[in-house]
């Protein structure tokens, strides 16, 4: 199982009776760029958070980078999540840190050293184009800057996986762009990238692998497909 | 669990400020933890001052062994030894007669009537026994009465009856012959003993006073006779056959016991002694290592038979118209269990009252610095939850909640210990200055002495508090 992500047959049926996934299947490869599509409540974030171990499975399998998440015990988890870096809608920013701060946040949760985080965090602050804004507070930025520096922290550690939920969803078309073009930079670095999103428009125009969901099940897995492609 | 350095100072930083942020709230809390942490030390306080003063008459009430009066220096250091080897016995002090004597003297006022008393001490020497605990006395009093009957047992069995040795003594405590003691009439005048025998025939423990009357009832007080039978080669030291001639005679004394036949002082020595002397006081009949108090012209001795030693020595007791007795070891043993039992109860019980306040008080000063601790843990529900994603171990996250919990628990122990400690010292100066009695009646302990144990204990149970505060407050929000 070389698969950076592989699913099988995983079905999630919450304690309230909703179904989040059905008879859900699929594998990712290193290195790939993968939108995953569909209406609300199609399990898309059923499926994030699968990934994540945040919940489990009801029945079924998830390996992450040949790792079975069914055995994985709760201390361990946070190591899973070092291999996964997340960015979500609602951007997620300490308002009490700068960006700078913000971004070295996560390089002192895993405890690296001062020096590593004082090279790396400057490193990563230009990939995203922030550099000039480390002092400021997240408040003093826009949405687009603020979605810059949640990525600039999901990828400090180096995570061979991006899981982005929506991260386009709060901004304008022109600032949304800005950032698809740092997720593709990202995923020509070699991170797989998995991105939840509802953007026709940017789904269409990147032409990359494409996961439709609805209602849990998987209605079609497209290669360079597109919004509405059919199987 | 290695921390890094880094990660520490990280930590650090972030407890501290996050007391700082919530002000209010770590003001509350601190305030609680003063509050609990004063209430232990004033509990602390008494309860180790009443079990100091406790102990203080604890040692009051230690255990004394009294010593047989010929008991050497050496068997008294073995059974001191025998004594100190005993569990819960912390020490044994080795009082001679003379040191009894001298501190009987010390404690009496009129010392000069004990003057008379310096040439012939009357008193035994005797073991202080203090022990670890009152509440050992009755299992210690048992070892000794043990000990008691096995020094005397171990004594008499090495007592060998054939080698018992007669010994006559005239008015003036010079040794002479049986014969002569018979010539001089002392068996005829000694005739009371003859009843014994039926008796001694019985081998429980009996007391029995013989009475001999001397001829010239002279005023003659003697000390006590010691003669090792082993270490008298020339005493008159009868045979087998004179002992066999002995149970005999000593069947006979028993029959003729109705017609008042003399049976006292009737000796069968192959060699009789052919010293001469003067009138004749006393006839003593000692066994080895035996203990005769004599006393005027009238000596009284007590017997308490042991099995087998018994048997063997009745007929020579008979015999020599002189009941037999034993060695004793240790005299009596003198202890105070009764007054020992209600001091325990009185420590228990004031025990069980200081843990019963102090548990109250943990689980008041928990609960208050749960729900501070709650408080900054809800304000940092986003961040907990941001460290989770990006793979913070519950660990990490918890950290800075446990220092602001210690930091808590720190600040609210010590300032009440400091200010205990000098509102402490100025208590005993205030009590020993306004009341100056008191200090007779009971010591207290020092400030520094009894700070020593209350401040890290105090400071140990803040701490623990706030750890066990912040650990307990945050685990449902590391459910993520």
């Amino acid at each position: 199982m070389s698969s950076m992500i592989s699913m099988q047959n995983v079905t999630k049926i919450y304690e309230n009776g909703a179904l989040g996934l059905k008879d859900f299947s699929i594998e990712i490869e290193k290195g790939e760029f993968v939108f995953v599509v569909g209406s609300s409540g199609s399990g898309k974030s059923t499926f994030i958070r699968t990934l994540l171990k945040e919940i489990e499975p009801t029945t079924g399998e998830v390996f992450i980078d040949s790792t079975g998440l069914q055995t994985l015990k709760r201390k361990k988890i946070p190591y899973l999540r070092r291999k996964i870096g997340c960015v979500f809608q609602d951007f997620r920013l300490l308002p009490s840190k700068t960006v700078y701060e913000n971004v070295a946040f996560a390089m002192q949760v895993i405890e690296a050293s001062n020096r590593n985080i004082r090279r790396a965090v400057p490193q990563t602050l230009a990939l995203v184009g922030l550099n000039k804004k480390a002092n400021s507070y997240p408040d003093q930025l826009s949405g687009g800057e603020k979605q810059r520096v949640a990525i600039a922290r999901a990828i400090i550690n180096k995570p061979p996986i991006l899981i982005a939920d929506e991260p386009t969803g709060n901004l304008d078309p022109d600032t949304a762009w800005g950032i698809m073009e740092l997720l593709k930079e990202i995923n020509l670095r070699g991170t797989t990238v998995v991105m939840a999103t509802h953007a026709k428009d940017i789904v269409n125009k990147m032409r990359k692998r494409v996961i439709h969901l609805d209602n849990g099940v998987l209605i079609s897995d497209v290669e360079e497909g597109g919004y509405d492609d059919e199987v | 669990m290695t921390m890094k350095f880094s990660t520490f100072k990280y930590h650090l930083g972030q407890g501290t400020r996050s007391l700082l942020k919530n002000g209010f709230m770590s003001l509350a809390a601190i305030a609680t933890v003063i509050a609990c942490s004063f209430i232990l030390i004033l509990s602390l306080c008494v309860c180790m001052n009443i079990d100091y003063i406790l102990r203080q008459i604890e040692e009051n009430i230690g255990i004394t062994v009294f010593l047989g009066p010929n008991v050497t220096d050496d068997m008294a250091e073995e059974i001191g030894e025998k004594i100190r080897s005993i569990d819960h016995v912390t020490d044994a002090v080795y009082k001679s007669a003379e040191d009894n004597l001298n501190d009987a003297m010390n404690s009496w006022e009129n010392a000069s009537i004990l003057e008379g008393l310096k040439n012939d001490n009357p008193l035994p020497a005797s073991y202080e026994i203090s022990l670890d605990g009152a509440a050992y006395q009755d299992q210690v009093v048992k070892e000794l009465q043990t000990l008691q009957l096995s020094v005397e047992a171990e004594l008499n069995s090495a007592i060998d009856p054939d080698s018992v040795e007669k010994i006559y003594l005239d008015a003036n405590g010079n040794r002479i012959s049986e014969k002569q003691a018979k010539e001089l009439g002392i068996a005829e005048e000694s005739t009371e003993s003859a009843s014994q025998t039926e008796s001694e025939t019985e081998s429980s423990v009996q007391m029995t006073t013989q009475k001999i009357i001397s001829n010239a009832g002279a005023d003659v007080t003697a000390a006590p006779v010691n003669e090792q039978a082993q270490s008298n080669p020339t005493a008159e030291a009868p045979t087998e056959a004179a002992a066999d001639q002995t149970a005999e005679k000593a069947a006979q004394t028993a029959e003729k016991e109705t017609q008042e036949k003399p049976t006292e002082a009737v000796t069968y020595s192959s060699e009789p002694s052919k010293d001469l002397l003067n009138t004749l006081d006393k006839a003593v009949a000692a066994t080895a290592g035996g203990q005769a108090e004599l006393s005027g012209s009238t000596y009284y001795y007590n017997e308490k038979s042991a099995d087998g030693v018994a048997g063997i020595n009745k007929y020579d007791a008979s015999a020599y118209g002189m009941k037999d007795y034993e060695y004793k070891g240790i005299e009596k043993i003198r202890h105070a269990a009764d007054e020992a039992r209600i001091l325990v109860r009185i420590n228990t019980a004031v025990r069980i009252f200081s843990i019963i306040v102090v548990i109250i008080l943990c689980v008041i000063s928990v609960s208050i610095i749960m729900n501070t601790i709650r408080l900054t843990v809800v304000i940092r529900k986003n961040e907990i939850n941001i460290m989770k994603y990006v793979g913070a171990t519950d660990w990490f996250i918890r950290w800075p909640f446990i220092i602001e919990g210690m930091l808590i628990g720190l600040i609210g122990s010590v300032i009440p210990s400091v200010l205990c400690f000098f509102g402490y010292t100025e208590c005993l100066h205030l009590l020993s200055e306004k009341i100056p009695v008191f200090s007779n009646i009971a010591q207290f302990m020092g400030p520094v002495e009894i700070f020593a144990y209350i401040a890290p204990i105090t400071i140990i149970f803040g701490i623990l508090l706030g750890v066990i505060g912040s650990v307990s407050s945050m685990r449902k929000y590391l459910r993520v």
